[in-house]
């Protein structure tokens, strides 16, 4: 792996670690695309929203997985975390606990969708999804916040280059 | 060593084995795997479990029905004991399996191995 980069996981095993950004980057691409579109596309359409929330749910189901693992991973790996690691851990656990609520609710819109074809339950339950969306994305940026000012997205060209997916690990 | 029986019903295989990992080293647990709701009935219905740790969404049925199955058949799922592992924290989700008799609710990024082993001992003892 990188020196440079090994000496910044070493200051901050969470921030600075390219699995964890690099799933972060794949929600934040997912935020952006398809969630966005399940709002603001197929909720008008019962049958559509089926089919593309179950897509959703599937692959937030992965992100968050995986998430969730590389912050137990991180637990397990050393035995206290700076404060700057604390911190970044709290505010990752917090985004994974929105995207569960986030799956959550896309799941039981789904399951009373086929439990029930009234449109009113499904227009009514549709909100909750839309405010869990909105959370979520919040959740997002205040983690994308604070990756900026640690660099690791970083607009700092120098920094951003050691994450460049051309450095081998 | 520890020969209590536990079952993991997880459909992402990346938590279940992390999780497994973590009660078979640290608590000495036996540990199965069920990578859904149905292969866990199924599970619960041919082996013999000390506790269940269960997460709620899922695809095929959700812990929800899990639960629900297992409260409505006490005899074939032998009355089994579960602790939900989820990253489901809304409290709706809470309500709907207390009043379910879940014996416990683990959120899955926040609990630490030791408290881990520590609430299952609870639940099991």
């Amino acid at each position: 792996m990188n020196a440079n980069i090994l000496k910044l996981k070493q200051q901050n095993a969470i921030a600075y670690n390219r699995k964890l950004r690099s799933q972060l980057r794949n929600l934040h691409e997912m935020l952006g695309d398809e969630i966005t579109d399940l709002v603001t596309g197929e909720l008008g359409d019962p049958d559509t929203f089926f089919t593309e929330a179950q897509k959703v749910i599937k692959t937030l189901s992965e992100l968050t997985a995986n998430l969730s693992v590389l912050l137990l991973k991180v637990k397990e790996s050393k035995k206290e975390l700076s404060a700057e690691e604390e911190r970044d851990y709290h505010m990752i656990e917090e985004l994974t606990d929105a995207l569960g609520n986030l799956q959550y609710e896309i799941h039981m819109l789904i399951k009373h969708m086929q439990q029930s074809q009234k449109i009113k339950t499904f227009t009514a339950e549709s909100l909750r999804v839309i405010d869990k969306i909105v959370e979520t994305q919040e959740k997002f940026r205040a983690v994308r916040a604070q990756i900026n000012n640690f660099g690791y997205m970083s607009k700092n060209p120098e920094i951003a280059a050691l994450f460049s997916d051309k450095e081998a690990s | 060593m520890n020969k209590n029986r536990l079952l993991i019903i997880e459909d992402e295989p990346p938590i279940a084995n992390a999780f497994k990992k973590q009660l078979t080293m640290l608590g000495g647990f036996s540990v199965d795997i069920a990578n859904g709701g149905n292969e866990g009935l199924e599970k619960l219905k041919k082996g013999t479990y000390d506790l269940v740790l269960l997460d709620i969404v899922m695809p095929d049925i959700d812990g929800i029905d899990v639960l629900r199955a297992i409260q409505a058949d006490k005899k074939t799922y032998k009355d089994v004991p579960v602790m939900m592992l989820t990253n489901v924290t809304a409290i709706e989700a809470k309500k709907e399996v207390e009043k379910l008799g879940v014996k416990g609710f683990v959120v899955k990024t926040s609990i630490r191995p030791d408290e881990l082993i520590e609430r299952v001992k609870e639940v099991i003892a």
